[in-house]
């Protein structure tokens, strides 16, 4: 996490160094955490003239980084505390354990902490209970056991559930269609959340320059895409300001450019600096979430395993085996070979790729050096030791 | 200015933008005007008379027009307001949002109904220019004191006849009924021995008996009821002012004149009449329509041959009516009212049946619907030898039982609890009339004879003094009705708006 003057100063240094795009979100959210409205008029006219000089043939860096350090010192000067964050978890669930009646199936005992300004990913195949934990946090479904507690910031402990649910957010994976235009849907729901009048205009119009819906603002539901029908949900869930955001296969349906931006623009609602967020999202792109995610819930016919990121089951290394994702067309007994004098201790084959256990003293730039030496062509590889892709082929 | 005016409704008055009330409400009152100018341009002084009361003018094709007018901007008003949801895509923070709704709602298709209703009003504006308040007052005196000396009938100038409107009369005398034909089977009744004694009265059939109103205009200014009328005329009669009499009749036949009513009557051949017989007897009546267009017997032919003297008084009553009925006064302003009460449970029962669709799901509507068709056709089955208490009955237990239900079953599923919510609360605008019904019911019950007249006033007033709240609800049902209309939009603005909220969060399973 970075305070926000180191923001502002990455924001630069995006810019100077052609990061263009990057930048320009970066440039946005800095600019929506000052909630300043004149910082909002001046950023939306520096959106309208990045427009035409995204559109023009001559492009001028110099003149773009002019324009870019204004408008950052607009933004350094206008409120910027960077507000520390809460200490108790936003969603508590204590042995949280649900059976459906039909079908079997049993999903828990889930025992997790959501704090603000931190990601949980929710991993696993499909039908072992991401969306069905999804609908338990937002109160979809009710409990068989245990418990699902909310702290809301700003709430009375005695508020009642619908209070508590105007802070939390669900994008679905399939959202339902909307009527009209995206950014009348929008301003409808700014204005039910107390963005009335002008505040209503600046608040649609960053949000929307914010999750590049600038160009699609006039657009129905018919006439934009998947990946972008999911900003326009991010777009809402934001302007909400929730405490706890909870979303579906948010990846699902895009491609792996959209999947990156969308991946990073959770990262950066989690952090914000003045509303800072709670998020858990289930996907299949396992890596990709592990990427922005402080904890992975991997499910399995309903059965949690945790995965802390950049530690095996949460906490500080243990004794657990270093595993090693492999694609290559040598054979199970050419990598036994290889590996004979390595501390190989098992391989297994799925079929696409090999999973090679060695024993915890090894490291990944060995199990590459011993590779290399042994002349094993090889077409993919991942160090998976502290990656929750490994349960998948427990 | 249109665009701008939407865009300044969505961002700062989200519910208006949403419901489009504003723009249901600029066009009804549009229609509404067109309505008005339409019924004030289609009425003339020379018309009136085709037309029995306000309700008819225009006919069938306005109620037809104005139905399709109603229909047309009632579906272009839900093709725009079903198209967002707010309570559906995100929880509302505005903790009266949803009582808001509901009262826009009503709002919106109460001036959606109705626009004949306009028409009317502007029939009875042309008829107030037509006709102003001091005129009408003027020739209904005239009328009914000219009727005096207009005698269409005997029997309205008999001495027993009972004046009251509150009494019955019981010795009314009938023309061309012959009260001595001994052959007749009543000849020796108690009623034709009374009347044919009161026959041989000299003065039986005296203008000073006449005790009829033709156009009762009770509350407005200036009118003189019946016994000030009759003042006059008995002072004219006994004062022998022939001239006051032959000037009242020529004034009632100028009103006629002035609405188009046919006539063919001689003011001074009337007015000698009033004192041709020296007893003061009708000696001469006149034919109440043309004898010479007359296709059916109404009257007898051989009273008054074509080409005899008649006024058409019922036409000119009509008329008088007309106009009457055009002024908000007396037994009006409690007509129109009670039309507004009624055009507003219209309205109610709609806005709650929307709003059930509105704050429930979908699929709860379409179960809603289909249950509430199979129960009433099973219970429909099963109630068609029952009274109407076992109906009543059945219909509160099913409104509370589903409200219990759906509080005391949390376990049930949500689709199941949304379904008695729905039908508790389409049940609700009737609770009040069932409840009316039973108190009705108990009230006859307990005491038949009670309701019966002739019934002793110390029994009626021991049974009120021993069931107050029974009599309070049986003399008050109409007024209970009003106050339900209030009950029952109170409670789904505050009570189902909240039970909605409930059932909106809580899980599914």
């Amino acid at each position: 996490m970075t305070t926000t003057n180191e923001r502002l100063q990455e924001v630069k240094s995006y810019f100077d160094h052609g990061d263009t795009h990057v930048g320009y979100r970066r440039l946005l959210d800095s600019a929506i955490e000052t909630q300043d409205s004149l910082v909002f008029e001046n950023t939306l006219e520096f959106c309208d003239w990045y427009d035409n000089y995204q559109l023009s043939t001559q492009k001028n860096p110099s003149a773009l980084n002019e324009k870019v350090t204004a408008l950052l010192e607009k933004i350094n000067a206008a409120d910027q505390r960077f507000l520390p964050a809460p200490e108790e978890a936003v969603i508590k669930m204590e042995g949280v354990r649900k059976t459906y009646q039909k079908g079997n199936f049993r999903l828990g005992e889930i025992n997790a902490e959501l704090f603000p300004r931190q990601i949980i990913g929710l991993v696993g195949e499909n039908g072992n209970g991401k969306t069905t934990l999804l609908r338990l946090l937002y109160g979809e479904l009710r409990p068989d056991q245990g418990t699902v507690s909310y702290h809301i910031k700003g709430l009375p402990v005695t508020s009642s559930f619908y209070d508590i649910k105007t802070r939390l957010s669900f994008i679905p994976q399939r959202p339902d269609a909307w009527y009209g235009s995206l950014k009348d849907n929008l301003q409808f729901t700014a204005t039910h959340y107390g963005y009335k009048g002008k505040d209503n205009q600046l608040w649609t119009e960053m949000i929307c320059a914010r999750m590049g819906l600038r160009a699609f603002r006039t657009y129905n539901w018919n006439r934009i895409s998947s990946g972008y029908k999911m900003r326009f949900e991010l777009a809402k869930a934001i302007i909400k300001k929730p405490q706890v955001l909870l979303l579906d296969e948010p990846l699902a349906n895009l491609d792996m450019l959209a999947q990156q931006v969308i991946l990073e623009d959770l990262r950066f609602l989690a952090e914000s600096a003045k509303m800072p967020i709670g998020i858990i999202l289930s996907s299949q792109q396992l890596y990709e979430v592990e990427k922005v995610s402080q904890q992975v819930i991997f499910l399995k016919n309903g059965q949690p395993k945790y995965q802390h990121m950049g530690t095996a089951e949460g906490g500080e290394r243990t004794e657990e085996p270093m595993v090693f994702e492999i694609e290559t067309s040598a054979s199970r007994e050419q990598l036994q070979e290889a590996f004979a004098q390595t501390g190989l201790q098992n391989i297994n084959f799925n079929g696409g790729v090999y999973l090679l256990y060695f024993k915890t003293s090894v490291s990944a730039s060995e199990v590459i050096s011993r590779l290399g030496s042994s002349g094993i062509p090889v077409k993919y590889f991942r160090d998976i030791s502290t990656s929750s892709r490994r349960f998948f082929n427990a | 200015m249109l665009k701008n005016f939407n865009k300044y409704l969505l961002t700062n008055y989200p519910l208006l933008w949403n419901t489009r009330v504003v723009q249901v409400l600029a066009s009804c009152l549009v229609i509404h005007i067109l309505f008005f100018i339409a019924g004030f341009s289609s009425i003339r002084v020379s018309i009136i008379q085709k037309f029995y009361s306000v309700e008819n003018t225009g006919g069938g094709t306005l109620y037809t027009l104005s139905i399709l007018m109603s229909l047309g901007v009632i579906i272009l008003w839900l093709l725009h307001y079903l198209r967002n949801n707010a309570f559906k895509q995100f929880y509302i923070t505005d903790r009266f949002y949803l009582s808001k709704q509901f009262v826009i709602v009503f709002i919106s298709l109460y001036v959606s109904l109705g626009f004949f209703h306009s028409f009317h009003w502007g029939v009875m504006a042309k008829t107030r220019v037509i006709t102003d308040n001091r005129e009408l007052v003027q020739e209904a005196n005239t009328i009914n004191l000219a009727m005096h000396f207009i005698p269409f009938a005997k029997r309205d100038y008999f001495k027993l006849r009972v004046c009251n409107p509150e009494k019955n009369d019981l010795f009314s005398y009938e023309d061309g009924h012959d009260y001595y034909d001994s052959s007749l089977p009543d000849f020796n009744s108690h009623n034709n021995i009374i009347i044919r004694d009161a026959l041989d009265d000299s003065d039986a059939f005296a203008y000073q008996n006449y005790c009829d109103v033709a156009i009762d205009l009770d509350g407005f200014a200036g009118y003189r009821n019946t016994e000030a009328q009759a003042l006059i005329a008995d002072r004219w009669i006994r004062d022998h002012q022939e001239d006051s009499i032959r000037y009242i009749i020529s004034q009632s036949v100028e009103v006629a004149k002035k609405y188009g009513i046919p006539f063919r009557i001689h003011p001074d051949v009337l007015a000698k009449l009033v004192f041709a017989d020296k007893n003061g007897n009708v000696t001469r009546t006149i034919a109440s329509s043309d004898p010479d267009q007359r296709q059916y017997g109404i009257e007898s032919t051989n009273a008054h041959p074509p080409g005899s003297d008649f006024f058409n008084y019922s036409e000119l009553r009509s008329v008088l009516n007309f106009i009457q009925n055009s002024y908000f006064k007396g037994h009006r302003i409690a007509e129109e009212f009670d039309f507004q009460v009624f055009f507003c449970y219209i309205a109610l029962c709609f806005a709650i049946l929307l709003i059930s669709y509105r704050l429930l799901s979908r699929k709860v509507f379409l179960f809603s619907i289909i249950g509430t068709v199979v129960w009433s056709i099973l219970f429909g089955l099963i109630a068609s030898g029952t009274n109407a208490n076992t109906v009543s009955y059945t219909m509160l237990i099913i409104c509370f039982g589903s409200l219990g239900l759906s509080f005391a079953n949390n376990t049930a599923g949500k689709l199941f609890r949304g379904v008695l919510l729905n039908w508790h609360v389409w049940m609700m605008p009737f609770v009040v009339l069932m409840i009316t019904q039973l108190f009705r019911s108990y009230y006859s019950h307990l005491y038949p004879w009670n309701l019966q007249s002739g019934s002793s006033v110390a029994a009626v007033e021991l049974f009120q003094a021993t069931h107050p709240i029974s009599t309070w609800v049986y003399n008050h049902d109409e007024l209970l009705m009003k106050l339900n209309l209030l009950f029952v939009f109170l409670y789904v603005s505050f009570v189902f708006t909240r039970l909605a909220k409930r059932w909106h969060i809580s899980p599914e399973e």
